[in-house]
């Protein structure tokens, strides 16, 4: 080191400061918006078409009413716990893009362990009603011998679990990459002074 | 016509895009991420506008939008352990005289392989932050500011060589 580092320090300033090239404002607003809410709108198509498959298919295995009304239940049932822990879940949780890096790197920890706790209620509500699901078909006559109740269960429970085990391993792989993380930021202050 | 929140969003990154620009380079590796990063950081803004009431200058909050976005990036790329720049090494010099771009280039470069903290607290430095502005950004005191900046500075000394990039 030849100069001064404060002399170096405005230079390395100078050199960094040598792009100025601006941000096109419109150009990324308009198409990230789209972006968006062309996403928004595939999702919301996909959890819709889901949905009515997965009625059709099931009133058209079920054959008396009353079982038609045991299904009704079980999926009211279903809806409750779904929606219940979602929103126990997402208590205290924002989006807090302003607050300092600190807090933001708690928050996000938080979330990630909010979602792999989601992970594993899919997996384990899917599981459940899995087992109950093979109960029932094994105690309806009507059904025994038929694929209907095996390909609806493979087809949704599989479904279903499948993606609890996809979301579970990316929340796991993010958790890991958000304590290390965390764990650098710490690390980085508490090193003695060289 | 022109909205107030557009017009607000319009005259911030403005005033603040190339900031955001060179941020956004500073975690991305590759000039398509980075101007992904960027894209992120600019509808994060957009969507945190309307709350932001100016309990912070109007540039705290713009970076703690951006290197909160970086962050993020991060973790979602999974590039917190593989620092590898994937660049040349920022101390190799060409043989002809040295030109600006090459030099931002090398600085970039070297700035990509600092930890996170201390990368945080170099590019808002490199920015003309003063110590109390990175500390609101980041949540740190002066004193952790000051400590992080210090060694930054050692290990970019360092990364580029002994010499400046310039």
């Amino acid at each position: 080191m030849t100069s001064r580092p404060d002399e170096e320090w405005a230079r390395l300033g100078a050199v960094w400061r040598t792009d100025e090239r601006a941000v096109p404002v419109a150009g990324v607003l308009a198409e990230r918006v789209r972006r968006h809410s062309r996403r928004l709108r595939a999702v919301m198509a996909i959890e819709v078409g889901v949905t009515i498959v997965a009625l059709g298919l099931v009133w058209r295995a079920l054959p008396a009413v009353p079982v038609r009304t045991a299904w009704a239940v079980a999926a009211g049932l279903h809806s409750l716990i779904g929606w219940a822990f979602v929103l126990w879940n997402r208590r205290g949780i924002w989006r807090p893009s302003a607050e300092t890096t600190r807090a933001y790197v708690a928050l996000e920890r938080e979330r990630i362990e909010r979602q792999v706790r989601t992970g594993w209620f899919v997996i384990g509500l899917v599981t459940v009603e899995a087992a109950l699901f093979a109960i029932v078909s094994w105690r309806t006559p009507a059904w025994r011998g038929s694929p209907v109740p095996w390909i609806l269960g493979v087809g949704i429970f599989g479904g279903f679990a499948l993606w609890g085990v996809w979301w579970l391993v990316r929340a796991r792989r993010a958790r890991r990459e958000i304590n290390a993380l965390a764990e650098t930021l710490i690390r980085e202050d508490n090193q003695p002074p060289s | 016509m022109e909205s107030e929140p557009e017009a607000r969003f319009g005259r911030i990154l403005q005033a603040h895009g190339p900031s955001l620009r060179r941020l956004a380079a500073a975690y991305a590796r590759v000039s398509s991420d980075a101007d992904d990063l960027l894209q992120d950081i600019c509808f994060a803004i957009w969507r945190a506008l309307p709350r932001f009431r100016g309990d912070c200058s109007e540039r705290t909050f713009v970076y703690r939008i951006g290197h909160n976005r970086g962050l993020s990036f991060r973790v979602k790329q999974r590039s917190l352990i593989d620092l590898d720049d994937g660049l040349a090494d920022p101390r190799e010099r060409p043989d002809d005289a040295a030109s600006r771009a090459d030099d931002r280039d090398r600085l970039f470069a070297a700035v990509r392989r600092l930890p996170e903290g201390q990368r945080q607290v170099v590019v808002m430095g490199l920015e003309g932050l003063s110590n109390r502005e990175i500390g609101d950004v980041l949540g740190i005191t002066e004193n952790t500011v000051a400590t992080r900046l210090s060694r930054a500075r050692k290990a970019l000394r360092d990364l580029l060589g002994g010499g400046s990039a310039t």
